[in-house]
């Protein structure tokens, strides 16, 4: 996900409301016969806000899944239309997901901090989103410990047991790095060290979002 | 009620509970005057009240911390109760009321105080717990490809019992699974803010089931019941963003009868499934002394 990142991202609020409101339509829409122009339109905009790049990157990931989507889509309902729905659906996922996705987690908790969330729901946030990959790399380890090991068949004993213990390791040292380092889930007063501000790119983005979605219900 | 309003109000009460006792037990009575004893019980206990320092506050002295009381008035104040407590329905019943329903407020107030708050060590394992379920819920991804009411809901069902189990039995707070709850969806919100409405809301609903049965989770029953109606109770959130978001009338999201009681069965079986597995887990965890 770090790949995905942008240097220059949308504001997290304005990132969200985009997510929702471009997903939400898209997925109204999912049925018309235009419904591929409405995720290209999207994909020129998010382009144009310098997330082309990201774009690029999400569409080489998301054909390919899509693909496959459509694929099981249509082997089991055995209609085209329905599979090429499916596709489109898969891909509007990924595209709508776009300003999130090139969100540093660390813009939201702060956006989230200034505008007053208590910290106990910030710091999870930020926890659970970064050690998305760091439990997945504990979870391959132990995995791969088991067949070094040559382990096979005990799967409760030798992967799941391993790897909450592993996983409990892990979430008590980290508990105490961040007591050490002054944390606390107190109302105590916190410094927000670099305030996520509105700008306005996000202003623009916002306008051209409102102008697009409403052209796209009034005319399509 | 103001404070003198309050002091003379609980004196009335206690004079009236020490006059049941004193004639119901056919003390040596002074006309309608109470015996030597029970009158000197009174008389304390007009002091401890003159003297209570949570008056503004306070409910019932059962409800109090603080035991104010000798041990010896205790015991006798404990025993004029007892005798008179049942019996004041016939003398006073509005009293008795009024004393019901002060007294499970004052229960419930003492309850809320005693709310630990979270600590640090508590937020980091419900995030890690959090990441653990997304990244063990992706096992449902391909099953999008099926537009089967409920299917999805029944892969990841057993995944959400098992964490959410550990999670409660390690952060036994009430609160915890709403915030794991949210937590997991803060990851998904990335990629779907469906997802992030249907997890936050199916987590709360299912824990304020669980503590209003159970008030705590102190029980393991209400580890239970919360951790295994999470990922059930997600199932009407699917079929109302299947409705608003992909426009498909509900007679369609719901074809297929015996395949929607199914699924939805399954959820749930695999759901608890999921919680006994947690809690056999747990177990062990317990042993080992990690939990």
């Amino acid at each position: 996900m770090e790949q995905l990142q942008s240097s220059k991202p949308l504001h997290p609020l304005v990132s969200l409301a985009s997510t929702i409101v471009v997903l939400a339509v898209g997925l109204f829409y999912a049925k018309h016969s235009l419904f591929f122009v409405y995720i290209l339109g999207f994909i020129l905009i998010y382009s144009a806000f310098g997330f082309g790049k990201t774009a690029v990157k999400a569409l080489l990931v998301f054909i390919p899944v899509s693909a496959v989507f459509g694929l099981f889509s249509f082997l089991f309902q055995q209609d085209f239309n329905i599979a090429l729905q499916m596709a489109g659906r898969v891909i509007l996922f990924g595209v709508s997901a776009l300003p999130m996705v090139t969100l540093p987690p660390i813009n939201l908790t702060r956006a989230l901090a200034g505008l007053g969330v208590p910290r106990i729901l910030t710091l999870g946030m930020l926890i659970s989103i970064r050690f998305v990959p760091v439990v997945a790399a504990e979870v391959r380890r132990v995995r791969e410990a088991m067949r070094t090991r040559g382990v096979r068949g005990s799967f409760y004993r030798a992967f799941v047991i391993p790897v909450m213990i592993r996983l409990m390791n892990i979430s008590d040292t980290m508990a105490l790095s961040l007591e050490t380092r002054a944390f606390s889930t107190g109302k105590e007063p916190v410094s927000v060290y670099e305030p996520v501000t509105f700008k306005l790119r996000d202003f623009l983005y916002c306008l051209v979002l409102v102008m697009a979605i409403s052209s796209w219900v009034v005319f399509v | 009620m103001s404070l003198e309003k309050k002091r003379s109000h609980e004196k009335m009460v206690i004079s009236k509970m020490i006059g049941i006792y004193c004639k119901g037990n056919k003390h040596d009575r002074k006309g309608k005057k109470l015996c030597s004893s029970c009158s000197l019980l009174e008389d304390y206990s007009y002091k401890r009240i003159e003297k209570c320092p949570y008056m503004e506050t306070k409910t019932f002295c059962s409800n109090c911390k603080t035991h104010c009381y000798k041990a010896d008035m205790r015991e006798k104040m404990r025993t004029v109760m007892r005798y008179s407590g049942p019996r004041l329905i016939l003398h006073h019943p509005i009293l008795l009321i009024k004393h019901g329903y002060y007294s499970r407020k004052g229960k419930r107030r003492i309850k809320i105080m005693r709310l630990e708050r979270f600590k640090i060590k508590d937020i980091a394992f419900l995030a890690i717990m959090a990441a653990l379920l997304f990244l063990t819920s992706a096992v449902g991804m391909p099953l999008m490809t099926i537009s089967l009411f409920g299917l999805r809901n029944m892969a990841m069902a057993i995944f959400y019992g098992l964490f959410a189990t550990l999670a409660l039995m390690r952060v036994a707070k009430p609160g915890a699974l709403s915030l794991l709850g949210f937590f997991n969806g803060a990851i998904l919100i990335m990629f779907s803010p469906v997802m992030f409405i249907t997890m936050v809301a199916s987590a709360i609903i299912a824990e304020v089931i669980a503590l209003l049965i159970f008030r705590s989770y102190e029980n393991k029953k209400a580890v239970i019941t919360a951790a295994g109606l999470m990922m059930p109770l997600s199932l009407p959130f699917t079929v109302l963003f299947s409705v608003i978001m992909n426009g498909d009338p509900l007679s369609v999201v719901l074809e297929g009868d015996l395949f929607i009681i199914l699924t939805s069965l399954g959820t749930v079986v695999l759901s608890y499934l999921g919680v006994i597995l947690g809690l056999k887990i747990g177990k062990e965890l317990r042993k080992a002394g990690k939990l």
